[in-house]
């Protein structure tokens, strides 16, 4: 098979070494928010690549949705009084927590507002805080918390190294050690490795 | 699974999926960019691309290299969107193919190499110039490119024979407008 010609080689080599891409830091800023904030859009080619899950892929799910279908029913008939409860019917088509059965205790409370989540960012404000008023337990449940809604997110580093010391104000040192070991070799100019540095998750093992 | 374990689980996938990111942006990116992608639309395919990695990050069992599983994503993104605006790119070929492809004003703001590279491989079909760039310029393997476009060996062969062909032409037709030389490169 003919090969390239010398100039046609020089030409893809020196166009390669000057192709600069945009900084990485600003487009990995841009992915976070999109990966927390945004739904993926209709089109991406999901299906071909494998994130719409198959016709086989969704059998596989059809298991865990009668399951949880079931166990939906069975909180819900444990929360309501059964006078307020419709039959909670679901088939394997439908994983979804069955309306029937949430639509009437909606209903039956009309005064009662849904419950407002905080701001993300306000989760790591208030874990920082309660850290600091020597409340670690709370700090680490808000920390939690974040984590649950957003395991992606722009903060996640601060989210990690948060954890790291009230880890230590737990007095779980060996856990506090293993996850600021992975935080600093992961992030290691991060504005929050002194602060991990400092704590006791850079103490000698006992 | 405990609480806690499952959460050391979830903590642990940003910083996972964050290296891979960091160490193979700039492939894809380029990747991106010579499957033809415009300029303008790079940035946001990339994006897709790795929208699309971190669902399926707990999908790679290594049986490729981490490269080629990227590539074989970004190749189905850029499939799927040149398919959504094939008829707007072709108004814009066809623009720049109206004027002489010599030293425009589009250039000014890009290295002069990859300008040219880029016009070269716009010359090239799609199947060609995705099998040209898979070997030439990313340097994969026959049987990988076959892998991924989902053909036969031989198939890979012959578009890549067609395809040098093709680019060899389109560089000669290059040269002949400027004396035979690629002046940026001396």
């Amino acid at each position: 098979m003919a090969e390239l010609s010398e100039k046609g080689r020089k030409l893809i080599d020196a166009a390669m070494a000057n192709d600069e891409p945009p900084p990485v830091d600003e487009s990995w800023g841009t992915l976070v928010s999109r990966l927390t904030e945004e739904a993926p859009r209709g089109d991406l080619p999901l299906r071909d690549a494998g994130v719409v899950p198959t016709r086989a892929s969704t059998r596989r799910w059809i298991p865990i949705a009668l399951v949880v279908s079931a166990l939906t029913a069975v909180v819900l008939l444990w929360r309501w009084p059964p006078d307020r409860v419709q039959p909670a019917v679901t088939t394997a088509d439908d994983p979804k927590p069955p309306a029937a059965a949430v639509a009437p205790a909606k209903a039956a409370r009309p005064a009662e507002a849904p419950p407002v989540q905080p701001p993300l960012e306000q989760l790591l404000v208030e874990a920082e805080a309660a850290l600091t008023a020597g409340d670690p337990d709370r700090a680490m449940a808000l920390l939690q918390s974040h984590a649950e809604r957003a395991p992606i997110h722009a903060q996640a580093t601060q989210r990690m190294a948060l954890r790291v010391l009230v880890l230590c104000a737990q007095g779980k040192h060996e856990q506090a050690r293993d996850e600021g070991k992975a935080f600093l070799a992961a992030h290691r100019q991060s504005q929050w490795s002194d602060a991990v540095r400092r704590s006791c998750a850079a103490s000698r093992r006992p | 699974m405990s609480e806690t374990a499952a959460q050391d689980r979830t903590l642990a996938i940003a910083p996972a999926f964050e290296a891979l990111y960091r160490e193979h942006y700039p492939f894809v990116w380029r990747s991106v960019r010579r499957l033809g992608i415009p300029d303008g639309e790079v940035d946001d395919v990339v994006q897709d691309v790795f929208v699309v990695v971190h669902r399926r990050l707990d999908d790679f069992e290594g049986r490729s290299s981490v490269r080629t599983w990227l590539f074989g994503i970004a190749y189905r993104v850029v499939r799927d969107r040149r398919r959504s605006f094939a008829a707007r790119v072709d108004r814009e070929r066809q623009v720049e193919h109206a004027r002489p492809p010599t030293e425009p004003d589009r250039r000014l703001a890009r290295h002069q190499a990859v300008a040219t590279l880029d016009d070269l491989l716009a010359e090239l079909d799609e199947d060609q110039r995705e099998t040209f760039v898979m070997a030439e310029v990313l340097h994969m393997s026959a049987p990988e490119i076959a892998k991924i476009m989902e053909v036969k060996l031989n198939t890979v062969y012959s578009r890549l024979r067609r395809a040098r062909e093709a680019f060899e032409d389109a560089l000669q037709r290059y040269l002949a407008r400027h004396e035979g030389e690629l002046p940026w490169l001396s």
